[in-house]
């Protein structure tokens, strides 16, 4: 059950990968999540996760409503895009 | 020459949501922000061309060449001086007669935010960093008032208006400040807009004009056009709206 990540641009550059990021894993939010910070941390990404898993200010959006860890069981019926939103600096 | 100026908000005042009550409260207000750069600096002159009474503003440092593409509030024969000097000077010239600027050349710490916050109406986030944000974000909930946020970064820029009684605040979002930070790269266009866009809602919230979008994460992607916007959730135990009302 393929699932789409789409990033922001500034995510995306520090993650070092595309802007959509699809994995195969998401049978629920917390699979796909985890099938994502595997894709992070095998590109480096370091800074973007926190003990394992995304960083906790990384914005996930599921059909336009906020998500957290609380969420993780979540289920997904595949097919779906997730935004992940970076909070930016700069003034 | 005479410049006549009790009309000079004549045309704002059509508005239907701002009418002259609404006027009357801008002219009234006390704004605290933290940087009147790039971002702040827009978002400043719009306040004080609309009639903002008073504008407290912190930023430090000198003027530099490189800050000249985008500070709009700032003038090149001020380079190597002060900015906060030179951005008080422009607000004075854009504001109406009797507009009370004061600008501090520091970076606002969280006394500065708790002891200006007892007088302001409404806290702005135009910074650069999130410790700066952060402190405005805690002061202004710690006194009951609302805090509006703005930041950018290349193309996108992102906007949250903070209730000070309900929902989500920027702590929520980001609890401590992130170790991702860089030299951020930035066209004066950007910007602009988003500080543009964070003036609107500091007039609506001013002006008491519901809607404003409390608690909504505003995501703009300047390159594509695109605006995304999010209800966030409150953070449990949130040490800054986890402690509404306590103190009060």
């Amino acid at each position: 059950m393929a699932v789409t990540f789409e990033m922001t641009k500034r995510l995306a550059e520090m993650a070092g990968l595309s802007r959509c990021v699809e994995v195969g894993d998401g049978r629920t939010l917390g699979e796909a999540l985890q099938s994502l910070s595997n894709r992070l941390r095998e590109a480096g990404a370091n800074t973007l996760l926190q003990n394992g898993d995304l960083h906790p200010s990384i914005l996930v959006v599921v059909d336009g409503e906020a998500r957290s860890a609380h969420d993780r069981d979540l289920p997904l019926a595949g097919g779906e895009t997730i935004d992940l939103l970076l909070p930016i600096a700069g003034g | 020459m005479t410049v006549a100026t009790s009309d000079r908000h004549r045309r704002q005042k059509l508005l239907p949501w701002l009418d002259e009550a609404g006027q009357e409260r801008l002219y009234g207000a006390t704004v605290l922000i933290a940087r009147v750069g790039g971002l702040g600096g827009p978002l400043t002159q719009s306040l004080a061309m609309a009639g903002v009474g008073r504008i407290i503003f912190f930023h430090d440092g000198e003027l530099l060449d490189e800050d000249l593409h985008r500070m709009v509030l700032m003038h090149p024969d001020g380079v190597g001086r002060p900015r906060a000097a030179q951005a008080e000077a422009s607000l004075r010239k854009l504001g109406r007669p009797g507009i009370e600027v004061r600008g501090i050349d520091a970076r606002i710490r969280p006394e500065d935010a708790a002891r200006w916050m007892r007088e302001a109406d409404l806290a702005i986030g135009a910074a650069p960093t999130y410790e700066e944000r952060l402190i405005l974000n805690d002061a202004a909930i710690a006194a009951g008032k609302p805090f509006v946020d703005a930041a950018m970064y290349d193309d996108e820029a992102t906007l949250l208006c903070v209730h000070p009684d309900d929902g989500a605040c920027l702590r929520c979002l980001v609890p401590d400040p992130p170790e991702w930070r860089a030299d951020f790269p930035v066209l004066a266009a950007v910007s602009a807009a988003i500080g543009s866009l964070a003036a609107y809602q500091c007039v609506r919230i001013l002006a008491r004009s519901e809607p404003v979008p409390w608690g909504e994460w505003i995501h703009l992607d300047v390159e594509r056009m695109a605006m995304k916007k999010t209800r966030l959730q409150k953070r449990p135990g949130c040490p800054s709206c986890g402690q509404r009302g306590r103190a009060k």
